[in-house]
């Protein structure tokens, strides 16, 4: 199973970027304050210069305490944003799920989400590629059994529910 | 709550409708939400209460309205800063000083005139609006300033005429400084009756002020002072008094007996009683009289002395009277 976007270069670079920290207000630099914006850009940046696997929870934590502020409640959107960008940079990168790929598991952890939470991403973003899946798989009019039983492994590594790859196969035809 | 964009590289970016700005909820806790606008209400209140005391009530007016929750806000988006309780408690703080002192100036107001002066002006409006209904706004607008400023003037007034007024304040304050509060406040006096009011008040003070040096023994200045005050006031018999009794103090007692002198022919009982004790007067024998038994006197002192008028019955002495300062 192929998708355009696989062939692109995002295939191979982790989806983080460094971005410069935001400058310090007049007021701020009076009351000694930092803008609490630089600790979720200080998250970014950590993610975007440092392997996966050397960065730790404790990091994390360390970053929010320098900057005064509960990263996980201040910016909780930032947090999931950080795993769902690096879940489909997983899913290009293996093309047909990420079972085995550990390091979504560590990303979890030291990004502090819960399994909820990071369920409800993985049938947010494993949706767009079922759905484009099998868009494909009956292009040519025809949907056989092996597309049909592959469809289902692939829904089942996207760990997507019943319940949508049922509404989507509804919407599309199948 | 806060979602910073664009920290995800846009060929990153995956369901970008769901990690949108603004998808955010208030996190403030009932408690804080209550006591802030409990605190604003409150503060409202106190500046509808002001409303007399323009300054007051637009004090009260930020403070309350620095309160609100969404304003807090307002103030951290627009000033890039985090309105902290310490920062919070600094500036209200700050903005208390200027309302206890007009708090205090509105109490002393109060208490010398009864009113504020511009409870007063604003009571005056609607009879002054009655009288002339048919002017036009910017007359009206014109009108409206000068009442202002004549308001603030009355209250400038009356805040040194109630220094001036006050014994214990004014016990306090150097003769130089009465003078000063003189110069103001008699600038500021238009009227010839608010002069007069000044003229008291000062009159009053400098007297106050004589009194308190004479007391602490500054016999002195308080000869120096009045020196200066009985220019204006050559006649004015409490001030002869006070003049000859430091004289008295300082040992001129010539100096002292002429200003007791004056103080006398203008009525003064304290001033006869003062002068009887440092210029008494002084009996001299001059000679003596035989007084006959009839009651009639003779200068005669030999025999058949008051033979025709019952005789002799005595000798008495016959004085001349003066005094050291004539």
């Amino acid at each position: 199973m192929k998708h355009p976007e696989n062939m692109n270069s995002m295939t191979t670079q982790p989806p983080y970027q460094i971005v410069p920290l935001v400058n310090k207000s007049f007021l701020q630099s009076l009351f000694k304050q930092q803008p609490d914006e630089n600790a979720i850009i200080a998250v970014n940046n950590l993610l975007a210069t440092t392997p996966m696997e050397q960065i730790n929870r404790a990091m994390i934590l360390k970053i929010g305490v320098e900057y005064k502020v509960d990263i996980n409640k201040m910016f909780p959107l930032n947090m999931q944003e950080f795993y769902a960008a690096y879940l489909n940079f997983i899913l290009r990168k293996h093309q047909v799920g990420y079972e085995d790929d550990n390091s979504l598991q560590h990303l979890q952890g030291i990004l502090g989400l819960s399994n909820e939470k990071v369920q409800e991403l993985h049938e947010r973003v494993g949706k767009i590629w079922y759905e484009k899946a099998l868009k494909k798989c009956v292009k040519n009019g025809v949907f056989s059994h092996g597309e049909e039983k592959a469809m289902a492994n692939y829904a089942r590594n996207l760990r997507l529910p019943e319940k949508i790859t049922s509404t989507l196969r509804a919407e599309v035809g199948v | 709550m806060k979602y910073i964009p664009n920290l995800i590289p846009d060929n990153a970016k995956v369901i970008p409708e769901y990690f949108v700005s603004g998808h955010t909820t208030d996190q403030t806790s009932f408690a804080k939400k209550f006591f802030t606008t409990a605190g604003a209400v409150f503060l409202y209140m106190l500046a509808l209460g002001s409303i007399p005391h323009p300054p007051l009530a637009i004090l009260f007016f930020i403070m309350a309205t620095g309160l609100l929750l969404p304003v807090h806000r307002w103030l951290e988006r627009k000033l890039r800063f985090t309105f902290t309780s310490i920062i919070k408690a600094a500036v209200y703080s700050l903005l208390l000083i200027p309302s206890f002192i007009l708090i205090v100036n509105s109490a002393d107001d109060i208490k010398a005139g009864g009113k504020p002066a511009v409870v007063e002006a604003s009571e005056k409006q609607p009879a002054e609006k009655q009288a002339s209904p048919q002017k036009d706004p910017a007359q009206a607008q014109a009108q409206h300033l000068l009442m202002v400023q004549d308001s603030i003037r009355k209250d400038s007034l009356s805040k040194d005429l109630v220094l001036l007024n006050n014994p214990d304040k004014i016990a306090n304050i150097s003769f130089d400084e009465i003078d000063k509060r003189y110069d103001h406040a008699i600038a500021l006096a238009t009227s010839p009756e608010e002069k007069a009011q000044v003229d008291r008040a000062v009159e009053q003070a400098r007297t106050a002020s004589v009194s308190r040096l004479m007391k602490s023994k500054k016999y002195n200045d308080a000869l120096n002072i009045l020196t200066v005050l009985m220019i204006d006031h050559p006649n004015d018999v409490s001030m002869l008094y006070q003049r000859a009794l430091c004289y008295d103090k300082l040992g001129d007692d010539e100096e002292a007996v002429k200003d007791l002198r004056k103080a006398m022919e203008l009525g003064s009982a304290e001033a006869n009683t003062l002068h009887e004790k440092i210029n008494p007067e002084i009996k001299k024998v001059t000679g003596y009289v035989t007084r006959c038994c009839d009651g009639s006197t003779s200068y005669s002192t030999g025999r058949g002395t008051c033979s025709h008028h019952g005789g002799v019955c005595g000798r008495e002495p016959e004085y001349e009277t003066s005094r050291k300062y004539e």
